[in-house]
């Protein structure tokens, strides 16, 4: 044994709650002891690697607004964030460039970030106006000529629009959303 | 045009009575009379053509002649000074005026328009005197209305004053006063608080509290805004959007 040391005791947990301490003063007095309790009815518990446990964050981030729309949208996640293209705060979607796109498109992103990220199937056309018009979007002509505009292309339902004055996409409305983020996200 | 909060003080007088028709028309298509979008469109169509007059003497300061007396003139002159409004707007202006408003105004008395084309006649005409004016003419118009559907609930039974979504239900004091906000657009905090109590709502506020809350949350991308005309609290877009989430929560 070397001189650069001195061994007093050593610790040893048997159980769990229950550790053994035993004075030594050698290794070999550390190994005997280790095969002391190996051979007889004592069994030295060996710790199971356990996984650790998933972060709150983390949890909450694969199931943020953001999240489920970079996933429905086929993104790389945090690409939306990256690209300054949206973002949520306090779950209010917010356009990070709203005029680096054209109006229809700026009102199919926002819809869609209702619809998915937010996981409302519609939204009430004074809610939605509110919304946009919280973006500050610089537009020549008002928000129900646009919709009308994006009624008549199919990706806004009709009926929902003309019996409850809400909004929401339509399948090709959808898809159409998703390819405006994509391209978004590319340019 | 303004982006924030419209600020009623500053308000030209030859536009009051512009705002005077926007409310009129929100009066008429939001009660029970059969043919209320026919009137509505009647108003509105008023309130736009009012508005190109006032906006051309007082604003473009042009001297009006014989020939403004013909609408296709005033309409083609107003729309060389706004350049930054789409063609699609005046287009749409010019079809309600020519197909819709002519008809129903010397002609038709049994035709009225759905809500949906009634919507986007107002907001074509509201634009154009939002841009016309620098001032967010719907929402002012928004805000009066509300006020006089406050000051005199009686006189349209169809408007409800009740609160959108119950205050009990919410557990979070800036939402709690977003919905009192929303729902009796409060000059003092003592609507607020009696709001409440109406509601049933253990939570009451004092001045310092209330204007915490409103003014931390005040400005263009937050909850809510001040009218100064009105001396009232109002909600903004963002405050909208969010109260239409705390009805989804219910």
């Amino acid at each position: 044994m070397s001189d650069a040391y001195k061994l007093k005791e050593v610790h040893i947990q048997i159980q769990d709650g229950v550790t053994l301490i035993a004075e030594v003063s050698s290794v070999a007095a550390v190994w005997a002891l280790l095969d002391e309790l190996g051979s007889g009815e004592i069994k030295v518990i060996k710790h199971k690697a356990t996984s650790k446990p998933p972060q709150n964050n983390e949890e909450k981030d694969s199931d943020s607004p953001t999240a489920r729309l970079e996933s429905k949208a086929e993104l790389t996640s945090g690409s939306l964030g990256a690209k300054k293209v949206l973002a949520f705060k306090d779950d209010v979607p917010e356009l990070l460039k709203p005029n680096a796109i054209s109006i229809t498109d700026a009102v199919l992103i926002l819809l869609f970030a209702v619809e998915t990220g937010l996981r409302k199937n519609k939204i009430e056309y004074e809610s939605f106006k509110g919304l946009y018009e919280a973006q500050n979007i610089k537009s020549g002509s008002p928000l129900a000529m646009t919709v009308t505009n994006l009624r008549n292309a199919g990706y806004l339902d009709k009926k929902v629009y003309e019996n409850e004055k809400s909004l929401r996409l339509t399948a090709k409305g959808e898809s159409k959303a998703i390819e405006v983020l994509k391209s978004a996200v590319q340019s | 045009m303004s982006d924030g909060s419209p600020k009623l003080s500053t308000v030209a007088p030859w536009l009051r009575g512009i705002i005077d028709t926007l409310v009129g028309a929100r009066l008429i298509s939001q009660s029970a009379i059969p043919h209320r979008n026919r009137l509505a469109v009647i108003l509105l169509d008023s309130a736009f053509e009012t508005s190109c007059r006032a906006y051309l003497t007082h604003k473009a300061k042009i001297k009006l002649g014989d020939s403004h007396k013909h609408r296709e003139n005033l309409v083609s002159t107003i729309k060389s000074k706004l350049s930054n409004i789409d063609d699609v707007v005046w287009e749409n202006i010019d079809y309600y005026y020519t197909e819709i408003r002519l008809d129903f105004y010397h002609q038709s008395a049994a035709k009225t328009i759905t809500d949906v084309q009634l919507l986007e006649y107002q907001e074509a005409i509201e634009f154009v005197i939002s841009n016309a004016f620098s001032t967010r003419v719907d929402e002012l118009a928004n805000n009066e209305f509300q006020q006089l559907i406050k000051n005199e609930s009686l006189i349209i039974e169809t408007v409800s004053t009740a609160p959108v979504t119950a205050v009990r239900n919410v557990k979070d004091k800036i939402f709690k006063v977003l919905i009192a906000v929303a729902t009796v657009h409060p000059k003092t905090v003592d609507e607020i608080n009696d709001f409440f109590k109406k509601e049933g709502d253990s939570l009451r506020l004092k001045k310092d509290d209330f204007l915490n809350v409103v003014a931390r949350n005040s400005g263009s991308k937050n909850l809510f805004y001040y009218d100064r005309q009105n001396r009232s609290w109002e909600i903004s877009g963002t405050g909208k959007f969010k109260l239409s989430q705390l009805e989804g929560e219910r």
